[in-house]
């Protein structure tokens, strides 16, 4: 699972990055701003969206 | 670079958009733990406001605290004017005023603690966009590495013709791992467990970071951010380290282990 959703959010940046550099990005660095707001967003949307491991509730 | 935006006559920084939406992650991320803990996610919007208030001051006051030689003018004009806040100091100051929000909630516990394990590095990664496209400085020393840019329309512009090292790309990757993998831990360790992680691996990611950043050395040959992330991971190491000799695991009693599926055919 976890392996699945890190593998995810590295896409997300290779593929905003390549997408910048395709649509004409001034340089490389460049390209990879695209690809860390895309990696930060996919973080985000994964840790929002991602079923609580295991099914037992948290006793304090 | 993209230092401001204009939008129907006002003028907005980007750094302070992404400024903002740390904390706005920081509020999803906390309002939905604070949910599976069943507590009220109200609370939420409380933590996120203590943070930012804390924050803001802490970080105010540590990059006047550390620049006061060079500081001129009132104090009270150089406390509310111009820019300058250091992570460390945002840290420091949000920290004392989550832990006096929760002191007045009846919540001091260390499950609050790993709540802000997630959210520390999750901020950090999306607040560090703001430098990266505000080109504020926080770049990283000159480089001819085929990745290597300018930010000479930053708001601390480097020369003309000049690449440095991206580092707020490299932060943003790593805090955001560690805030993911972290997550997906939170209900496998004893509370603390996972803040004692962040303070480990937040410590060894800006301590290797400092080497490429442009900072300057103030003792043996590392930089102040240098130092006190050694004294994170000094911190980090001794909670872990502690723990482990109190109970013997850092694991939870309870801690559910995923089930493997079974080579055997199901009972019928």
């Amino acid at each position: 699972m976890l392996i699945r959703q890190i593998a995810l959010v590295l896409g997300a940046f290779i593929v905003a990055t390549l997408l910048a550099l395709a649509f004409g990005a001034k340089n490389l660095g460049t390209a990879l701003t695209f690809g860390q707001i895309a990696f930060a967003a996919s973080v985000f949307a994964v840790m929002m969206m991602s079923a609580r491991p295991g099914a037992r509730r948290t006793k304090e | 670079m993209l230092a401001h935006i204009h939008i129907g006559g006002v003028t907005i920084q980007t750094f302070g958009i992404f400024f903002a939406l740390n904390f706005i992650a920081w509020g999803f991320v906390a309002a939905k733990r604070l949910v599976e803990l069943d507590r009220p996610v109200d609370w939420a919007y409380e933590i996120v406001i203590s943070a930012v208030v804390g924050g803001l001051i802490g970080a105010r006051a540590y990059y006047l605290i550390q620049n006061h030689g060079s500081l001129h003018g009132s104090l009270l004009g150089n406390v509310f004017g111009g820019s300058g806040l250091v992570w460390y100091g945002g840290l420091l100051g949000g920290t004392i005023a989550v832990l006096l929000w929760a002191w007045w909630r009846d919540f001091l516990k260390l499950w609050l603690l790993d709540i802000a394990a997630v959210g520390l590095p999750l901020g950090y990664a999306i607040g560090r966009i703001g430098c990266q496209v505000a080109g504020d400085g926080d770049y990283g020393k000159p480089s001819s590495l085929p990745w290597a840019m300018g930010y000479s329309d930053g708001t601390t512009p480097t020369p003309q013709g000049v690449t440095v090292q991206p580092t707020p790309i490299y932060e943003t990757v790593s805090m955001g791992l560690v805030a993911l993998v972290l997550w997906s831990w939170r209900d496998r360790f004893r509370p603390g467990v996972l803040f004692a992680m962040y303070f480990v691996a937040g410590g060894l990611e800006r301590f290797i970071v400092e080497f490429w950043r442009r900072n300057n050395h103030v003792l043996g040959g590392l930089t102040a951010a240098q130092l006190e992330s050694l004294g994170l991971l000094v911190a980090g190491c001794i909670a872990l380290l502690w723990t482990l000799h109190r109970h013997g695991t850092l694991r939870r009693d309870d801690a559910v282990t995923p089930r493997m599926p079974s080579a055997e055919p199901a009972p019928v």
